[in-house]
């Protein structure tokens, strides 16, 4: 397949894979806290983290690009603090991975949350007063019951990070990720590959995004024998 | 290893109920039982005893010391919840051992502790199933053992036999007797049933709306007809006594009073005798009757009905009986009418 022989392409599944490997690693530490915290306890303030949480679901990817790089672009206010130290927030991998996990970390937030409120509350208390503590409970008792979710949550953040287009054209859109350069081929050369004097010029929109399908419908099938092991 | 528990002044407040200045005093090693109906706040209290939150008002006191501020894994009184609520990927082995590998004691001790109540408790072969396999009555053995491993100053038992069979009722109520014994474990058992309370208590305390109604040991409340117990559950014939002699099947119970009650048992000791109202019959005269239980008294209380009559007897021993509408005005009777009661042995059931 000459989309497997084309090194951008190659470069940029490989990319894509691991930023959104990166992404859902990420949504995972966030998550699990964050998941915790707003499935075990009421506090103040409680609905507004949840709306926060859940407006990347909300708006156009393109605002959100628009929005992150408000912050985290090289010239404003956090993008301008770590340019001081070297570090690059836009067209970076860096940058991809801050992307994604804002358009994407609100699944496994979610997942996680549901997830505890769905425990019985007694289960931790039962556990603490066998004289565990809240840590032991939380690695013994808490999280087997939960892990499940959390692996869902992780590939559906995946699954979403492979696929985001918008917010990236704005953040990082260099290093190309797969759903960027199938636009730039599609956009640059058409659906198919295009050849001129021995040159691969594109190695095909078509053929990557064919290469991505069946990555993305690999995740797919893992994603429903989780669920499948969950009913169980 | 029991140690007492004392309630102290406590109240808590939630949106839609509060418990009210609450004070109980549960002696070390005793069985204590909270007896009262479905929303009266008796769990919201056992969870307090427990740690899941700290009072807004009062101290809980466990061995003298004040606990009422500690987290649930400083305080040693191991909660045993209504729905058991096993540790489903944990073997029963694990789920007993739980307590003492968190407290990091070694598994030779575990697997000696263990084993001494899997034996204790009849479950010595499920050591190596998971939850989902076992039965309710096997769950709540098991959620028992887990309770008990780790050598607490106090157990609290939430509605233990709610969710089991009669048969299996009895047999489990026959082990909470024997691990209570062995153990000299304090016990707080919460339940909404009252010959539950009776079968196993030595002490019980009634709890309605958020606030303790009355404290008591079985006999007292057995010789109170007209006890907070009775407007809270309703009136009914609970008697406690001793079991003094035997003839043949037939035991003859001491229930105070100078008075005996026979019944048919093979228990020993001290027993709970409970009488249905409709197994009562009356007469105003005394009358020959097969019957082998005989009391007199005067009807203190008539309720009615409709077809049937409800009589309450004052006399040695308080009695309620149910008879029809024709046979009361057939027998001219009245409050302050004397009157005899008879039951039968046979009738008698012995909790």
């Amino acid at each position: 397949m000459l989309a497997l022989s084309n090194t951008e392409a190659v470069s940029s599944i490989v990319l894509t894979i691991y930023t959104s490997g990166l992404t859902a690693t990420v949504a995972v530490g966030l998550g699990i806290p964050l998941g915790y915290l707003l499935g075990k306890y009421q506090f103040r303030g409680r609905s507004l983290i949840d709306s926060i949480i859940e407006i990347p679901l909300m708006i156009p990817h393109t605002v959100a690009g628009i929005a992150l790089i408000t912050i985290f672009g090289s010239a404003e206010l956090v993008g301008a603090l770590f340019k001081g130290y070297g570090v690059r927030l836009t067209n970076d991998v860096l940058g991809i991975v801050l992307t994604l996990v804002f358009v994407s970390a609100t699944y496994t937030v979610k997942q996680v949350e549901e997830a505890i409120k769905s425990l019985d509350p007694k289960l931790e208390l039962v556990s603490r007063s066998l004289g565990a503590s809240s840590t032991f409970t939380f690695f013994n008792v808490t999280m087997p019951s939960i892990w499940r979710s959390v692996v869902t949550g992780a590939i559906l953040t995946w699954a979403r990070a492979s696929s985001e287009v918008g917010a990236l054209f704005i953040m990082a859109y260099y290093p190309s990720v797969a759903s960027i350069l199938i636009w730039n081929l599609y956009a640059g050369y058409g659906l198919h590959e295009s050849i001129s004097n021995g040159v691969v010029l594109s190695p095909g929109a078509v053929n990557v995004a064919t290469l991505m399908i069946f990555i993305n419908l690999a995740i797919f099938v893992l994603f429903k024998l989780v669920q499948r092991k969950r009913r169980d | 290893m029991g140690a007492g528990v004392a309630v102290e002044k406590l109240s808590n407040s939630w949106p839609n109920f509060s418990l009210r200045n609450i004070n109980l005093a549960v002696s070390e090693g005793s069985y204590f039982v909270l007896l009262g109906p479905t929303g009266s706040g008796k769990t919201l209290l056992l969870e307090a005893i427990a740690g899941a939150y700290s009072p807004a008002e009062g101290r809980i006191i466990v061995g003298g010391e004040d606990v009422s501020h500690l987290p649930p894994e400083k305080r040693r009184i191991s909660y045993a919840p209504q729905n058991y609520l096993l540790f489903e990927n944990m073997t029963v082995r694990r789920n007993i051992e739980y307590g003492l590998h968190a407290k990091g004691i070694e598994e030779q001790e575990r697997r000696r502790r263990s084993k001494h109540l899997l034996q204790t408790l009849g479950i010595s072969h499920l050591v190596d199933r998971f939850p989902k396999n076992l039965s309710g009555g096997e769950r709540q053995r098991v959620s028992l053992a887990r309770a008990l491993a780790v050598e607490p100053r106090a157990v609290l038992l939430d509605e233990p036999l709610s969710a089991v069979d009669a048969e299996t009722k009895n047999t489990i109520i026959d082990h909470l007797r024997r691990v209570h014994t062995e153990t000299g474990v304090t016990v707080i058992h919460v339940t909404h049933d009252r010959f539950e309370a009776a079968a196993l208590a030595d002490r019980i305390g009634i709890i309605s709306g958020g606030e303790i109604r009355e404290v008591g040991s079985p006999l007292e409340f057995s010789q109170k007809p007209y006890s907070k117990l009775d407007n809270i559950f309703g009136a009914d014939n609970l008697i406690s006594g001793n079991v003094i002699g035997r003839d043949a099947e037939l035991a003859l119970v001491d229930v105070g009073a100078g008075k005996t009650i026979e019944a048919l048992t093979d228990r020993t000791g001290r027993v709970m005798l409970h009488v249905r109202p409709e197994n009562i019959v009356i007469s105003k005269h005394g009358v020959e009757s097969s019957a082998r239980n005989r009391f007199e008294g005067t009807i203190a209380e008539v309720t009615d009905l409709g077809a049937t009559i409800r009589i309450q007897i004052s006399g040695k021993i308080p009695l309620t009986a149910i008879i029809t509408r024709r046979s009361f005005f057939e027998m001219g009777l009245n409050i302050g009418s004397p009157v005899n009661a008879f039951f039968k042995a046979t009738l008698v059931d012995v909790l």
